[in-house]
């Protein structure tokens, strides 16, 4: 008898696992914010690039599913296939209302940057490949400062600003990063300032500290520095959020992240502006009060590794045109002993230190893919597609060169070449997912 | 504002905005010429304000109930999947909180932080590389940084208790070098490449020597091909014993003619001169390498010899010659690389054999690996590989290669010899400077191998 009830109780506690958390009903409205939450870096590759991947394979609903051609759509659109508001993930801007390129300028605002004046740097990052600090400037706002690689001069905090701008036009919700120049004797150390040594512990902040993060980043001919400054978000940080499931302690989020239009159709406007590093760990939730309630709002940060910036380097040419372990890519190779050419290997690198490596002419609009699998594009139909594709089309040449002019970047032809390279990617989008469909609002199947 | 009345705004923008669409400044083309249809839902209107443009504070949509991440006939399917795969689930929960709580305490950085700093204190630490079937091994090396670089010293061992001991000083040109090599678990077959498998010996040495060597690279700067002519002269000792395997038959019983036991004192001294010119990332993909050398083994003086032999050595020359070219097509480069090896020793005594250690050797990483290591000893060896290196994705290469050859009394022999044939292919992960390893496998009539080498692919 007890040997029939362990086994039943077995049973069940198998199907209550295997059924998983997706069952769970809300936690219920509350005052309070959910739990902060992390995601392994490493993990979430390995995940990503090899344990999901084989279980998407194996998985008999998604083959019945392919077989049958018949996909999940997303979740939380309307009859007319647009996202149902209000979205605390996105909110309908070029697309949906006239923006001016001077909005798309001042982006989520105020698009001013850090006061100018003293500033004083409260913290600072020594580790890693990528040195920074956090500022409080005279008017109390608190910013992170970032810096370009020594031999990319202007890239990745271009791409940082640039992308982010873009992005809040598309609708979601993103930082206020603005390009800056300052000079050494503008910076003060807080007395509370401390930095994380290479070890990772942490420590007061000294000039010696300070002058040795400098030294690890380009000086301008008049001996100012170059940054780009993202001010940091007002509200409770809860950690990244995840490109799958929900936070289940979050009694507004009860749409399967996975199933969501807003994160489904960011394909297209990535693969748009190469944001090749569209990942869990690129987010964040915050805990804001605001209009008289609190509540989770998800932002996209960290847009350093878009258009042609790696963050440390130029993207190399396969990015977008290969996962970091792209299984379909692998088997082509085998079976035709690497004599299948890819097509990035006609691309032309444009030769701009500024820029990195993004072209528009071999750009493929039906293929781009992330450094490794993202859960929502792995979900993405037609329609969400589509739905990316129209906001991505909503952008004027006025619109792309108001957000490139805000790289500064002190050659024109960088300036050019990345408003022509967003054009053509536009385009070539357009072209691929638009081409069929009569209008905006009409639904339609996939 | 409520969610209908923002949703009917939404709507209604957008109806508006629909005849103003198709007045973009640049008409899309696609590229191949063809025209498309552009459906956009900007509203040509007044700009919105910033705060139609500002994120929401409204209450989100929502459905009444959470959905589910899968309808109830999907989690049906999954389910004895799900169930099967439990195990695995939970090591995945495991590894997915250790590695967060590995990246929250800066191991990994730290770790970085400590390998990147022992170059530079002077202490090297990397796999060793003893060669084949010689087990998981280490490498300490220490290199003083106050001498810069004058004084290196380094030890490798495994857990097949193979060891090798290197101390060298060197000024410029010229440099002096001590080496031990103990080497417990060898293999020999019999001699010529008609021994059998099932006549395993197993022999050990033990080798010491002292060697003054003056190196000199001509154009290295000049943009010239780079050229560089090594000398050495020094003593050499070696002792072959019995291998030191329980369970396969001693040298000196399977093959008493050639058997250790027996301390050989060499005076050794020779020449060589190498040219290359290899070139390409990441792997070598397009020019040629030459290696020319010759080596003489004689009986030293009683003043340098390094201990005292109890017989006198054989005498000999060594002579050998490497050559390798590459050609490679298309941007991620697809190489197609050639190499061949020559070995010709000579007796100064026609008819006598070299010790066991001295002989050329073939099998593993020597030449023909899809033999096992030492499978095929004599007097001389020739060997040639063809490799094909093509890219498998970002940061995968494939080497496919054949190898063929032979070890022979004398080099006429090759002429009438049937070449011995070994296949195989490799996984090579890389980044975009270099292979950063391999995943071999490799195959032949008597045997397949399967290695891997960490580091020292190229």
């Amino acid at each position: 008898m007890i040997h029939r009830i362990g086994a039943a109780c077995t049973f069940a506690w198998c199907v209550t696992i295997a059924l998983g958390p997706s069952t769970a009903q809300s936690a219920g409205s509350r005052h309070v914010p959910p739990r902060t939450t992390d995601i392994s870096y490493y993990y979430d590759l390995a995940d990503n690039s090899v344990f999901r991947p084989i279980t998407r394979v194996t998985d008999p609903a998604l083959g019945i599913r392919k077989l049958m051609r018949h996909p999940r759509q997303a979740l939380n659109v309307d009859e007319h296939d647009q996202v149902r508001l209000p979205s605390t993930w996105w909110q309908p801007r070029l697309g949906y209302r006239t923006v001016t390129p001077q909005q798309i300028k001042t982006g989520p605002g105020p698009g001013t940057g850090p006061v100018a004046g003293r500033w004083k740097v409260t913290r600072a990052k020594t580790q890693g490949v990528t040195p920074g600090f956090f500022i409080k400037d005279q008017a109390g706002e608190s910013f992170i400062i970032k810096f370009d690689p020594p031999r990319q001069a202007e890239m990745a905090t271009a791409a940082d600003v640039v992308a982010s701008h873009l992005f809040w036009a598309a609708g979601y919700n993103v930082p206020d990063n603005s390009i800056v120049r300052f000079q050494r004797e503008d910076l003060d150390i807080a007395t509370d300032g401390t930095f994380t040594d290479e070890l990772g512990r942490k420590q007061p902040l000294t000039q010696e500290v300070l002058d040795r993060v400098l030294s690890r980043v380009a000086q301008n001919v008049d001996g100012s520095y170059r940054g780009m400054a993202s001010r940091l978000l007002k509200g409770k940080p809860l950690g990244p959020f995840e490109y799958r499931g929900r936070r289940t302690d979050d009694p507004e989020d009860l749409v399967p992240h996975e199933h969501r239009r807003e994160l489904r159709g960011m394909w297209p406007i990535c693969a748009w502006v190469n944001h090749a590093d569209c990942r869990g760990p690129n987010s964040l939730d915050l805990w804001v009060t605001a209009g008289g309630r609190s509540f989770v709002r998800h932002h996209l940060i960290d847009f350093g590794s878009c258009l042609g910036s790696a963050a440390v380097a130029a993207r190399s040419p396969q990015t977008g045109s290969e996962y970091f372990v792209d299984y379909g890519v692998i088997a082509r190779s085998l079976l035709t002993l690497g004599l299948a050419r890819s097509g990035w290997e006609e691309t032309v690198d444009p030769e701009l230190p500024s820029i990195g490596f993004i072209e528009g002419f071999d750009f493929d609009p039906g293929s781009w893919r992330p450094d490794y699998p993202n859960p929502a594009f792995d979900e993405r139909t037609t329609r969400d597609i589509v739905w990316g594709t129209r906001i991505v089309a909503a952008f004027t040449e006025e619109h792309i060169r108001a957000a490139v002019e805000l790289a500064h970047y002190t050659d024109p032809r960088a300036t050019e070449y990345l408003v022509q390279v967003l054009i053509q990617r536009r385009n070539l989008l357009m072209s691929r997912w638009l081409s069929t469909t009569p209008t905006a609002t009409a639904p339609f199947e996939p | 504002m409520t969610r209908n009345a923002l949703l009917a705004g939404a709507l209604v923008g957008a109806l508006l905005a629909a005849p103003a669409l198709g007045s973009m400044p640049d008409t899309p083309v696609a590229r191949g010429g063809a025209p498309f249809i552009v459906a956009l839902a900007d509203t040509g209107g007044a700009a919105a304000t910033s705060r139609d443009l500002g994120p929401t504070t409204a209450p989100p949509w929502n459905p009444p109930h959470a959905v589910p991440s899968a309808e109830p006939w999907e989690q049906a399917a999954r389910l004895p999947g799900r169930v099967v795969s439990l195990p695995l689930s939970l090591l995945g929960s495991l590894t997915r909180h250790g590695l967060l709580s590995m990246e929250e305490k800066h191991l990994v950085p730290r770790t970085v932080v400590i390998v990147a700093a022992l170059p530079r204190l002077g202490i090297i630490v990397t796999p060793a590389s003893l060669g084949d079937r010689t087990g998981l091994g280490g490498r300490f090396g220490l290199t003083p940084p106050f001498l810069k670089r004058a004084l290196e010293a380094e030890w490798s061992g495994s857990t097949r208790h193979y060891s090798r001991t290197r101390v060298r000083a060197s000024q410029g040109a010229l440099s002096l070098e001590y080496g031990y090599d103990w080497r417990p678990e060898e293999r020999f077959y019999g001699l010529s490449d008609g021994s059998s498998q099932k006549d395993t010996a197993s022999f050990a040495t033990q080798t010491t020597f002292v060697r003054l060597g003056l190196a000199y690279r001509f154009a290295a700067e000049t943009g010239h091909v780079p050229l560089e002519v090594r000398a050495w002269i020094g003593p050499r000792s070696q002792v072959v014993r019995d291998g030191r395997e329980d369970h396969v038959t001693p040298l000196s019983v399977g093959f008493p003619s050639v058997s250790g036991g027996v301390r050989q004192e060499h005076l050794v001294y020779g020449v060589s001169l190498e040219a290359d010119a290899r070139r390409g990332r990441p792997h070598w993909s397009r020019g040629a390498r030459a290696e020319l050398s010759v080596e003489q083994f004689t009986s030293p003086t009683r003043l340098l010899a390094l201990n005292d032999g109890s017989m006198a050595p054989v005498q000999f020359t060594r002579w050998g010659a490497k050559a390798e070219a590459g050609i490679s097509f298309w941007r991620d480069p697809r190489t197609i690389r050639f190499a061949g090896r020559i070995v010709n020793q000579v007796a100064d005594v026609a008819g006598q054999t070299l010790a066991v250690a001295d002989l050329a050797q073939l099998g593993g990483s020597q030449g023909l690996a899809g033999y096992e290591p030492g499978r095929f000893h004599d007097m001389d060896l020739m060997v040639g590989k063809v490799s094909y290196i093509f890219p498998l994705a970002q940061h995968y290469e494939f080497d496919i290669h054949a190898e063929a050859g032979g070890v022979f009394e004398t080099l006429r022999d090759a002429h009438d010899a049937t070449p011995k044939t070994s296949y195989g292919v490799a996984l090579r992960p890389r980044t975009a400077l270099a292979p950063l390893g391999s995943i071999n496998l490799d195959w032949s009539r008597e045997s397949v191998r399967f290695g891997f080498h960490l580091g020292g692919v190229e």
